[in-house]
């Protein structure tokens, strides 16, 4: 398989008044065509920022570096804005959180898409334009889309938004797809759809996707692989049956006993205790150290690097041995 | 012990601009009973009528017909005053529902200076009690809101509701908003003060996993009526309504066959509650609905050890 996507050591930061925050440090991580990356954290874990590199969308302020950030062989570090607007959108695809605050209120849908199809395939002339954003809509289960073409995003509900969205990210057929939290803002019924319609033009376009999310459950049913984020770095991935399974790293599996289990009801839940280090002054050593249950005096002075663990890594010095959670 | 006991409860909206008198039929028929100690989760999708249940509970829209008893005393009969003395409620964003110009004693203290007299040193003693006992430390007394992280704000949400010393509790998404590590902690300070004040909870939730951990008894409702009633236990471990089986197969949590391979729902949308389908309202999207489901409209029976709108057996 042709590797799509490739990280190295990513490190992202901002200047603030009261000065640098580290907001990502030291990412690495590949994406290979046809698979899906499922990202986990907490909120502030750096997850979306790390999206927004990709996809040359952080602001200005942002400080990026990088060993390696590069698409299909294209380093992204250093092309100015004409080359990413080849990229972005045409190649890497981008479904953001609320759909009904990322669809300009303003327009209607078909003008929406439609946009995504002027600027990137000026070959269509105004006819194809319409039956392509037609079939779009198809794909992605709108019913009775002739009717929909004039619509504008208030009177469509947030699962036909999320849509809508998701016809504009594929418009060009993309080779990267990338979803950031694409389910949260909707109901669990609409979450289902989502997800089996994501999973459905997964398969039939064969676009290889990042799925970043906060919800386990989700993630556990349509990844391949697994990273959990935290503080801005990479402490444990691998593919997403051993990382649910046997979780190795405290974090991760304190994450995971925190989900209220279905058939264990009166045990009291696990919680992870005291809160995400601060970004502006980072302890020395493990980031997690503070919260976890497993650590030593060393902790807190080195900091783990990631190491290599038959096919999973591991960014910490005293892992836990787990004998897999039960369903 | 009933603390709370609702009889056929209805909230209708008036359509603005509407001449013929349509309304939306927001709760539609519902009755419960929640005893004492005891911890009632309602489910269902956006649109359902979750909200404006607890609004009606508290009084803060008015009830179209029904009764609503808390304790022996009838919701006709009783102040404004007293009924917030009984039920409380806490909401889904803690940011959002906290005031940002005012100090945390001040927010907690707030429902107290309203409903007695109370001098500002006895406030700022109540609000110091309740800090510790949500689990806040004390030094938080004089900060704003926007001090505190998420999880803290969503504590004080839940301080504001216990100054009064209420009965019931009613909790609007208390955790949606939350990280899964600080849910948790939110869970199990609520189940820690169930134990320690008796308190009652009516736990809105649209996340089945968690209204699973918490609640004893669940209510399941579509279009403002309701689908299912009973234990939690038979609710999620058995469910009979095909629409609690939609809502266990979506969420990927059960690990049921039976609700593995529910077929899917036939459409994806909510029905138009303004206008809501003849006969039984879920039969548009029911994948098991027969003829009689789209003519006549189910009544809530008991079958199988609990209350159930559906025609099949």
């Amino acid at each position: 398989m042709e590797k799509l996507l490739d990280v190295k050591n990513l490190s992202i930061s901002f200047e603030t008044k009261k000065g640098i925050a580290h907001a990502v440090r030291n990412v690495s991580f590949e994406v290979y065509e046809g698979e899906t990356l499922g990202v986990v954290g907490e909120s502030g874990c750096g997850k979306s920022i790390t999206n927004l590199a990709i996809m040359g969308l952080l602001p200005e302020n942002a400080i990026v570096k990088a060993d390696r950030l590069s698409f299909k062989g294209t380093e992204l570090l250093n092309l100015n804005e004409k080359s990413w607007q080849q990229i972005r959108g045409e190649k890497i695809g981008i479904i953001f959180q609320d759909p009904m605050s990322s669809l300009n209120p303003c327009y209607t849908v078909e003008y929406q898409i439609d946009e995504v199809l002027k600027i990137h395939k000026p070959e269509l002339n105004k006819e194809l334009r319409k039956k392509k954003v037609l079939s779009l809509l198809k794909d992605v289960g709108i019913p009775a889309p002739n009717e929909r073409l004039k619509s504008y995003p208030h009177e469509l509900s947030g699962g036909m938004s999320q849509r809508v969205m998701i016809a504009m990210a594929i418009a060009c057929d993309p080779k990267l797809l990338i979803a950031d939290e694409p389910t949260t803002a909707l109901d669990v019924t609409v979450q289902g759809q989502i997800l089996d319609l994501l999973s459905k033009l997964q398969k039939t376009k064969g676009m290889a996707v990042i799925f970043v999310s906060h919800d386990l459950s989700v993630v556990r049913d349509i990844t391949d692989k697994i990273q959990v984020m935290y503080a801005g770095e990479v402490i444990e991935s691998g593919s997403t049956e051993e990382v649910i399974h046997e979780p190795r790293h405290p974090y991760t599996k304190g994450l995971l006993d925190s989900i209220p289990n279905f058939h264990k009801k009166n045990t009291e839940l696990y919680s992870i205790p005291g809160i995400v280090p601060d970004l502006l002054n980072r302890p020395n050593g493990c980031q997690f150290a503070k919260r976890c249950f497993n650590r030593s005096d060393d902790c807190e002075v080195t900091l783990p690097s990631i190491e290599q663990l038959d096919n999973r890594s591991l960014r910490c010095l005293h892992p836990v041995v787990t004998e897999g959670i039960k369903e | 012990m009933s603390v709370l006991r609702v009889e056929h409860l209805k909230t209708y909206y008036p359509v603005i601009g509407n001449r013929d008198g349509d309304v939306v039929k927001a709760v539609n028929n519902l009755s419960f009973d929640l005893k004492e100690n005891q911890t009632l989760g309602i489910v269902g999708e956006s649109g359902c009528g979750k909200s404006t249940l607890a609004k009606t509970l508290m009084g803060l829209e008015s009830k179209t017909d029904g009764k609503i008893f808390f304790g022996e005393k009838d919701s006709d009969n009783i102040s404004a005053k007293e009924r917030y003395q009984y039920i409380q409620m806490v909401f889904q964003d803690p940011l959002d529902s906290l005031n940002p110009r005012k100090k945390a004693w001040e927010i907690i203290t707030d429902p107290l200076m309203i409903n007695k007299k109370v001098s500002k040193n006895e406030c700022i003693k109540k609000a110091a009690e309740l800090m510790e006992l949500v689990g806040l430390r004390s030094e938080g007394l004089h900060k704003y809101p926007h001090m505190f992280s998420g999880g803290q704000r969503q504590r004080l949400g839940i301080a504001r509701a216990l100054v009064l010393n209420p009965k019931v509790l009613i909790l609007d998404e208390p955790v949606s908003a939350l990280d899964v590590s600080i849910q948790a902690q939110i869970l199990n300070l609520l189940k820690d003060l169930q134990r320690k004040m008796k308190l009652s909870y009516i736990f809105i939730s649209h996340d089945l996993s968690v209204v699973n951990y918490i609640a004893d008894e669940t209510l399941v409702m579509y279009l403002g009526r309701a689908c299912e009633y009973g234990t939690s236990e038979l609710i999620f471990g058995k469910p009979f309504h095909p629409y609690t089986k939609t809502l266990l197969k979506s969420a990927h949590i059960s690990s049921s066959e039976d609700i593995k391979n529910f077929p899917k729902l036939l459409d994806t949308e909510l029905p138009s509650p303004l206008n809501p389908p003849p006969g039984c309202f879920f039969h548009t999207r029911c994948p098991v609905a027969k003829e009689e489901c789209s003519n006549f409209a189910p009544m809530l029976e008991e079958k199988k050890e609990r209350q159930v709108s559906c025609f099949l057996d």
